[in-house]
């Protein structure tokens, strides 16, 4: 049975920002270039997954409440200071976080915990 | 003086400084009236019944001389509320000074403007004025509060200070975000705001799109937070 925190995690959290921070080629179509359909911007990924990340009800005590293991969550967690710690020394202009090797960097990690966390027996979730 | 604390924005800038009129203000819905008697009672004993006087207008004023009525104990005379009041100035110039150095040093590029203000306030209960004035001096443009957001949803400066959060909790939440003329997404060049709502985004008509969508960046001049939520309301 899901839970309704645990939905919002897997829907808001994982299938949405994460998913968007570890696909580079999402970035450079929507971010950079504006293709479309979707609309989305750096700005909006740090926006969303620092607040999410950050109201998540103790997670560090909590992750099996959102069906987590506890090296699920401490990969989750790395993430998370990785990317606080890129916050503070990215540059303003997308074009250049999309050129930046330490963003590589986390966009690979980050594909890393998406595909983990996104086998988890959850949500019938759409894309 | 309850109709005072809660409409009266010149008590914004103590509530860094006071923590129980921090808390008074900030969770004035939630907390019981028992408790806000005694939130009001400590805070008045411990900075003085003329802190209402400093907060200005005339109706501090009158709530000054409704709770000296009340309670003769706590009359001042003329002596000791020029003394508090120096006091008062300077617990109210502390929050400000220490806010204007940060912004100084911001805008003079000795620190990053996102970065440092965000982890500098992140931590901080503030008012929509304190959040306004921060925006305002590290020259960052902010929109009007849309129409209708009750007094009780928390206001936040989005982590990468282009704009402003408003939230009942971490499930609903609405960002308004001035418009950002260099992107490549047309949604994102005139303002707009997104709501969001657990399931997602709502469009302009309160239907629950993608977060990612074109049409979950609803331009500001046609958000209308009331129409949204007989949609879908946030406290069910």
């Amino acid at each position: 049975m899901i839970n309704k925190k645990s939905h919002f995690f897997y829907n808001s959290i994982i299938h949405d920002v994460i998913k968007e921070i570890s696909d580079i080629n999402f970035q450079k179509r929507i971010w950079i270039r504006g293709e479309g359909p979707e609309c989305s911007s750096f700005g909006e990924v740090v926006n969303n997954f620092f607040d999410y990340y950050e109201a998540l009800d103790n997670i560090h005590l909590n992750y099996k409440e959102y069906n987590l293991t506890k090296q699920q969550y401490l990969k989750l967690d790395a993430l998370y200071k990785k990317f606080d710690e890129y916050f503070d020394i990215s540059p303003e202009n997308e074009d250049e976080v999309i050129q930046d090797p330490r963003w590589h960097e986390i966009v690979a990690f980050a594909k890393d915990v998406y595909a983990d966390l996104s086998k988890n027996p959850k949500l019938d979730m759409q894309d | 003086m309850i109709q005072f604390i809660q409409d009266n924005s010149a008590l914004d800038s103590l509530q860094a400084v006071i923590p129980e009129l921090g808390e008074l203000i900030g969770n004035w819905d939630e907390i019981s009236d028992f408790r806000k008697g005694e939130l009001i009672g400590t805070t008045v004993g411990k900075y003085g019944l003329d802190l209402f006087l400093f907060a200005g207008a005339t109706k501090g004023i009158k709530a000054f001389h409704e709770i000296r009525t009340a309670n003769a104990i706590l009359t001042l005379d003329t002596m000791k509320f020029l003394e508090k009041r120096k006091v008062l100035q300077e617990i109210s110039s502390q929050w400000k000074s220490k806010t204007a150095l940060e912004l100084k040093k911001i805008q003079s590029g000795e620190l990053l403007p996102n970065k440092e203000l965000y982890k500098k306030y992140r931590s901080q209960k503030l008012s929509e004025h304190q959040v306004r004035k921060i925006l305002h001096e590290a020259e960052s443009r902010t929109l009007p509060r849309p129409k209708g957001i009750p007094k009780d949803w928390e206001v936040s400066i989005s982590k990468n200070v282009k704009g402003m959060r408003y939230s009942y909790n971490e499930h609903y939440s609405i960002r308004v975000q001035p418009a950002n003329p260099a992107s490549s997404n047309p949604a994102q060049r005139v303002d707009y705001v997104i709501h969001m709502i657990p399931e997602g985004a709502l469009d302009k008509y309160g239907n629950i799109v993608s977060r990612k969508s074109m049409e979950s960046h609803i331009p500001f001049i046609e958000y209308d937070f009331q129409k949204l939520i007989q949609s879908v309301p946030y406290d069910k």
